[in-house]
């Protein structure tokens, strides 16, 4: 009796350790879910809607690299790894949401913010990534993750958001 | 006595019929229209709520998938403007548990919330309607998973406020076109009433006058119109009956009046026939007065002439021996006269003399015998005198006094009678009777000497005494069975039989006694008399 009811309790705290997400599951949920929302230009992009990301490692690129078999209204995903290093042009030419962590704002923003092409979707992790010129931020309050998005970078924008995902989001600058 | 049934007219009846009819449909529709029309209500209450909460449902979408339930709460104060939702729920499924867990909510204003309906989800997703409420869950579905829940509840007041008015403004239609159909139905019952009253009227004079004249007036109602036609027909022919019974009564009248005339006239005649027949009558009885002394006389004449038949041939024998002997008495005196008489004639005339005197004697002898018998069948028993005689006793000594007679023929004689059986009656006509019977069967009956048998039966009863007598012999001749009882009826004429016997017998026991005899024809062997004696006549003890 005391060995099952040992069994059942290391169950029930495996399980919980294995459904409690983390902050970079839970964004790269909401980075995933956002995606579905947006209307990307169709004649320049390929089939495939495709996440980039400067590390695969770590955070929210390793773990979309996981379940790289989602689907956004059933076109697959593609989770490519950028390089610092890597022209704009390029990453124009395949990138449909360019993932930019809070570590590395400080490094690409600046290059970017010349640079950067209308028909990528650059989400970032704090309202200073708005305020550097990036469109989407996922911005976590508390325990809360929330979006914000720079509503004057986002009609320089090639793609669309439908208005739903606008209806959730908080505005930066304003 | 029979129940009197109760009385209505046609007014109240016609009224009374309308309105009820009247109320009854409109009951019976109101009441469906309602019914349906609450239904309707209901139905597009749910449906109006299943709307709004799949845009509800839709709308949350995008806030329970990126958790953000004030922009959702803001959202949904959108709905204050909706009378119509009291209640609104979002539940969100917990990624963890599985489980759906309160996201937001709303309450409209003046309402209070109401508790989570979390563990009630199946059960809503139909709608429930309670008394003054609808409540109904929808999935939050997004890609085909279930996010989330919308519970909403509805109130029913206005719904309830619509059936009030609803039932209200029925019940004042009700009354108006129950008002209205009132009047109307009056007015109609007026219009069909009138007419019916008119011919009333027509027909209670017809009745309590005898008014066959009248006729019944045409109306705007055709089938009064039919009924007065009718009835105007049936005065007709009623006023036509009358006149014909009058007529017939009439003509039945002056038959009578012809009958009773017919009827005197056959009584005069038949009074006339009947008359005729009596005068008739009378004289047949004349007639027969007549007849019955010409019988008598007849008869007398036949009687007569049996007796003069019976008594000449011994009187004219006498006479013709008496002639013969005076003859031979006037030749013997002429003989002695002349002195020519020898004693041979002498002597012949001594014996002829002495034949003819035997003859006279006998002839004579044979009259006064049957003078003496003419006497016995005439002489009236009267005289005698009733005395109590043993039957038995009687029947042995009248067998003894005949012994001499009987004794040629030597008859066995059987008595079947009680010794002690004694009756009053006169003693000598039926000791005659019994002689008489005894004789005949010897002298007629009996051809042989031997096995002669003579049998006396005596019964008696309540009313009479019977005497059966029979005997073996040859019987009666066929010739005289009817005549048996009549006077000078033999088979023995000229054989010393007179035909006398059985006619005595017959008077002795009609007239003496009383009683009866018949010969009895069934019995083939012999001769059988049957006497019957009555009880007053014959008193046993």
């Amino acid at each position: 009796m005391r060995t099952r009811a040992l069994l059942i309790l290391l169950i029930c705290i495996l399980s919980n350790s294995v459904w409690a997400k983390s902050p970079e599951q839970v964004k790269a949920a909401f980075l995933f879910q956002m995606s579905k929302f947006v209307e990307f230009n169709p004649k320049t992009k390929s089939q495939a809607i495709t996440f980039c990301f400067y590390n695969l490692e770590l955070g929210i690129g390793k773990v979309l690299k996981g379940n790289s078999s989602l689907k956004i209204n059933e076109k697959p995903i593609e989770v490519v790894l950028i390089n610092k290093n890597q022209q704009t042009s390029e990453l124009y030419s395949f990138c449909d949401i360019t993932y930019i962590d809070e570590t590395l704002e400080n490094d690409i923003i600046p290059l970017w913010i010349d640079t950067t092409s209308s028909d990528t979707l650059t989400v970032g992790e704090s309202i200073s990534f708005l305020e550097k010129g990036g469109i989407a931020a996922l911005v976590q309050e508390g325990n809360r993750i929330r979006l914000y998005i720079n509503k004057q970078q986002l009609l320089s924008s090639n793609f669309k958001v439908q208005s739903r995902l606008l209806a959730v989001s908080k505005f930066h600058p304003n | 006595m029979p129940k009197p049934l109760p009385q209505t007219s046609i007014r109240k009846a016609l009224i009374s019929a309308v309105m009820l009819v009247t109320a009854l449909c409109l009951s019976l529709s109101i009441s469906i229209s309602t019914y349906l029309d609450v239904k309707e209500q209901k139905q597009l209450i749910i449906s109006k709520l299943n709307i709004l909460a799949e845009i509800i449902s839709f709308n949350a979408q995008i806030t329970v998938l990126f958790d953000d339930d004030k922009t959702e709460q803001e959202r949904l104060k959108s709905f204050e403007s909706i009378p119509l939702i009291k209640n609104i729920h979002i539940y969100s499924i917990n990624e963890i548990s599985n489980k759906a867990e309160f996201f937001t909510s709303f309450n409209a204003k003046k309402t209070p919330p109401v508790p989570l309906r979390v563990d009630s989800i199946d059960e809503l997703k139909e709608a429930r309607i309670t008394d003054n409420q609808v409540e109904l869950i929808k999935p939050i579905m997004y890609e085909g998973e279930v996010r989330g829940y919308v519970y909403i509840r509805g109130g029913l007041e206005r719904l309830n406020d619509y059936i009030n008015k609803k039932i209200i403004i029925d019940i004042l239609l009700t009354l108006f076109v129950l008002v209205l159909v009132f009047f109307v139905a009056k007015r109609i019952q007026k219009r069909i009433a009138n007419p019916i009253d008119d011919l009333s009227l027509l027909l209670q004079d017809v009745s309590k006058n005898h008014n066959y004249n009248v006729r019944a007036p045409k109306t705007n109602i055709s089938e009064i119109n039919m009924l007065a036609s009718s009835l105007n027909i049936m005065l007709t022919r009623t006023q036509n009956q009358i006149e014909r019974h009058k007529n017939d009564k009439l003509e039945i009248k002056q038959l009578n009046q012809s009958l009773e005339e017919k009827v005197n006239q056959r009584t005069i005649a038949l009074r006339e026939a009947n008359q005729e027949l009596l005068n008739t009558l009378e004289r047949m009885h004349q007639y027969q007065n007549q007849i019955v002394e010409s019988e008598k006389m007849a008869s007398l004449g036949q009687m007569v002439a049996g007796v003069a038949h019976e008594v000449n041939t011994p009187i004219g024998l006498g006479i013709t021996g008496s002639t013969l002997l005076r003859d031979k008495l006037t030749e013997i005196n002429d003989g002695f006269e002349k002195k020519t008489l020898t004693s041979t004639q002498l002597k012949r005339f001594i014996d002829d003399g002495i034949e003819n005197l035997d003859l006279i004697y006998r002839n004579l002898n044979r009259a006064a015998e049957l003078v003496s018998s003419f006497k016995k069948v005439a002489v009236t028993q009267d005289g005698e005198i009733k005395s109590a005689v043993n039957v038995y006793s009687l029947i042995s000594d009248v067998l003894l006094s005949m012994r001499a007679e009987t004794q040629s023929k030597a008859p066995e004689v059987k008595i079947h009678c009680p010794s002690e059986l004694i009756f009053e009656t006169k003693v000598g006509p039926l000791q005659q009777v019994l002689q008489q019977l005894i004789s005949n069967s010897v002298i007629h009956g009996f051809k042989d000497n031997i096995g002669n048998e003579i049998e006396f039966t005596i019964e008696r009863n309540e009313s009479s005494l019977i005497i059966n007598y029979r005997d073996n012999g040859v019987g009666v001749d066929k010739t005289i069975k009817k005549r048996i009882f009549d006077p000078f009826v033999t088979t023995k004429r000229g054989e010393g039989g007179s035909g006398l016997g059985m006619h005595l017998v017959y008077n002795l026991v009609t007239q003496a006694l009383g009683g009866n005899v018949f010969y009895d024809e069934k019995d083939e062997r012999g001769t059988s008399f049957i006497i019957t004696l009555p009880t007053d006549e014959a008193k046993i003890k």
